[in-house]
């Protein structure tokens, strides 16, 4: 390991705990505009939501990618500029982002479901920057994504990669559970990159032609969730593969190994995530009707090889171990418990009958939040940890774990909690007021804003603790 | 229909709704007491359609179930089922 990947890796770091800060900040407003404890009024609030979804989408999709390249780096010689371009373009789309949302007031949302960006939109130049800053995003994640991929391609066929030889019982190459997880991730990174770039190119060819042509909005919804949808799983799946890597060593147990049942499972993930998006359409009745079946039975199927095979594991790791817990094992271990618990949310609401009650209420963000906030963050957060006792001149203190682990566990259960209630309660999500039919909104709303300060105080501790531990080495 | 507006239907027969919109996605659904009953995404060129039969007669709340702008929460109506 040199030292130009332990500093690049750690500004990764530093940066994306800031936008997390940051992106924190807007959610929590929007709560309190929620809740009527300020009054930001509609236009910002919508501004706010789509920062906030964007921020959030980008900075964990990075944060797993930063943690793949480290660990990849200890395995093979991973070209540096993959990784130094996409940090180049992150830095730059967020600026654009920002500057498309907050000056011209675009407030698409996260997922700028077409035609919306033409209508939601402060200024003229809005839906253009919009446009560009995604593109800039695109451009450096899809990069970055090819180069890791090559990467491995250097060593082993596509075949090995996947791991297919180990499902027919043949034990060389070892291919490693990270390895494959990896590929299999990155290979849907690129698939749903790729679905973003043809749907930027029909943006730009309608926002070119100036009203003479219009594009098929059953087609962009298609395109913009298979985007969508695939990109937050695969994110998940990137933290994983660090996870696989870790874990055990953290248990003091040895290297996890790719059984058949582990390359059968994340291949079937491979192909059943990529077809799970068409849940999103099912209140879309124009929607071919074989797509909605599709969707239910991947939907149901979607989390069972991956979320089993990766509960059984880190349960068997931790069974009968010498763990000695740390602030990364502890996120590591309830990352996977708070994903399972988020993945349930998710099949109950992948049902077409349920769904029909669930869709755009808040169960939707209770469900993602649950998976996300307490299981995809908790997943980088424990590869920073793990990173910081590693290369920080020292150890975190068993007290700051404690107040940053309970703070975290605590607030952010409380958090998405107040959605659940919410979905039960068939308050909608993405409303800056509640109407007086669904006026529960507004008492869980004061409830998540609670909940979401105390997570936000982990955090700040969080960042300040890994800040002070590992900042130095950045200039050393 | 438009926001605002308020229709009456009757009670126990099937009612279709042909659902679309003029500009971007909306969802159109229907409440209950503040319970969400039903819904359908209103897409810009496609209907979609909702059969619906009411069982239960009195006011029903129809609010938009899909982002669709600055004026989001603020799309609602009501129908009266007799």
């Amino acid at each position: 390991m040199n030292t130009f990947d332990k500093k690049f890796t750690l500004l990764w770091l530093i940066t994306i705990l800031v936008v997390f800060l940051v992106a924190i900040v807007f959610g929590l407003t929007m709560r309190m505009e929620q809740a009527d404890m300020v009054e930001v009024g509609p236009l910002n609030f919508y501004v706010l939501m789509t920062s906030h979804g964007l921020l959030m989408a980008g900075v964990w999709f990075v944060a797993g990618m930063a943690g793949i390249q480290y660990i990849l780096s200890r395995y093979f010689t991973v070209p540096r500029w993959g990784s130094i371009v996409a940090y180049g373009c992150t830095l730059a789309g967020v600026v654009v982002l920002l500057i498309s949302t907050f000056l011209t007031k675009l407030h698409a949302g996260w997922y700028f479901l077409y035609p919306l960006p033409f209508y939601a939109k402060g200024m003229e130049s809005g839906p253009l920057l919009f446009l560009i800053a995604l593109t800039i995003l695109g451009v450096g994640w899809l990069l970055w994504s090819l180069v890791l991929i090559v990467t491995i391609l250097r060593k082993y066929t596509i075949v090995q990669a996947l791991a297919w030889h180990h499902i027919l019982g043949r034990p060389d190459p070892a291919v490693s559970p990270f390895i494959l997880i990896s590929f299999v991730s990155l290979i849907g990174v690129t698939a749903c990159i790729l679905a973003a770039v043809v749907l930027l190119i029909l943006y730009y060819i309608e926002f070119l032609a100036s009203g003479s042509m219009s594009n098929d909005p059953l087609l962009m919804k298609n395109l913009t969730f298979f985007f969508g949808h695939t990109l937050v799983n695969e994110m998940l799946y990137l933290g994983l593969a660090v996870l696989y890597e870790l874990f055990p060593k953290m248990a003091g147990k040895p290297a996890y190994k790719t059984s058949w049942y582990v390359g059968l499972s994340w291949n079937a993930t491979l192909l059943i995530v990529l077809f799970a998006y068409f849940h999103h359409l099912y209140m879309d009745f124009a929607q071919p009707v074989a797509f909605q079946f599709v969707g239910q039975i991947m939907s149901w199927f979607a989390p069972l090889p991956a979320a089993c095979v990766t509960i059984f594991s880190v349960l068997t790791t931790v069974y009968r171990s010498n763990m000695k817990w740390s602030l990364a094992s502890l996120l590591y271990f309830f990352g996977v418990m708070f994903w399972a618990v988020g993945g349930v949310g998710a099949i109950l609401d992948a049902v077409i009958a349920n769904n029909f009650v669930l869709h755009n209420t808040q169960w939707v963000p209770a469900h993602f939040h649950t998976y996300n906030l307490l299981g995809n963050v908790f997943f980088s957060l424990a590869f920073a940890s793990w990173f910081a006792d590693e290369i920080g001149n020292k150890k975190i203190a068993p007290t700051m774990v404690k107040i940053i682990f309970s703070l975290l566990v605590i607030g952010g259960v409380g958090f998405v909690l107040a959605f659940y209630l919410g979905g039960a309660f068939s308050v909608p999500r993405r409303v800056d007021m509640y109407n007086e039919v669904v006026s529960e909104g507004v008492s869980l709303a004061q409830m998540a804003v609670v909940f979401a300060t105390l997570y936000l105080v982990g955090m700040v501790i969080y960042t300040f603790d890994f800040t002070k531990r590992c900042a130095g080495q950045l200039f050393s | 229909m438009s926001a605002g507006a308020e229709i009456t239907l009757p009670k126990n027969e099937i009612v279709e709704f042909n659902v679309s919109s003029l500009d971007v996605n909306h969802g159109f659904s229907l409440y209950k007491d503040g319970v969400l009953r039903a819904q359908v995404q209103a897409m810009p060129g496609y209907v979609n359609r909702l059969r619906w039969r009411f069982s239960d007669s009195g006011t029903y709340d129809i609010l938009c179930l899909e982002y669709c702008g600055v004026a989001h929460a603020a799309m609602a109506a009501k129908i009266k089922v007799e």
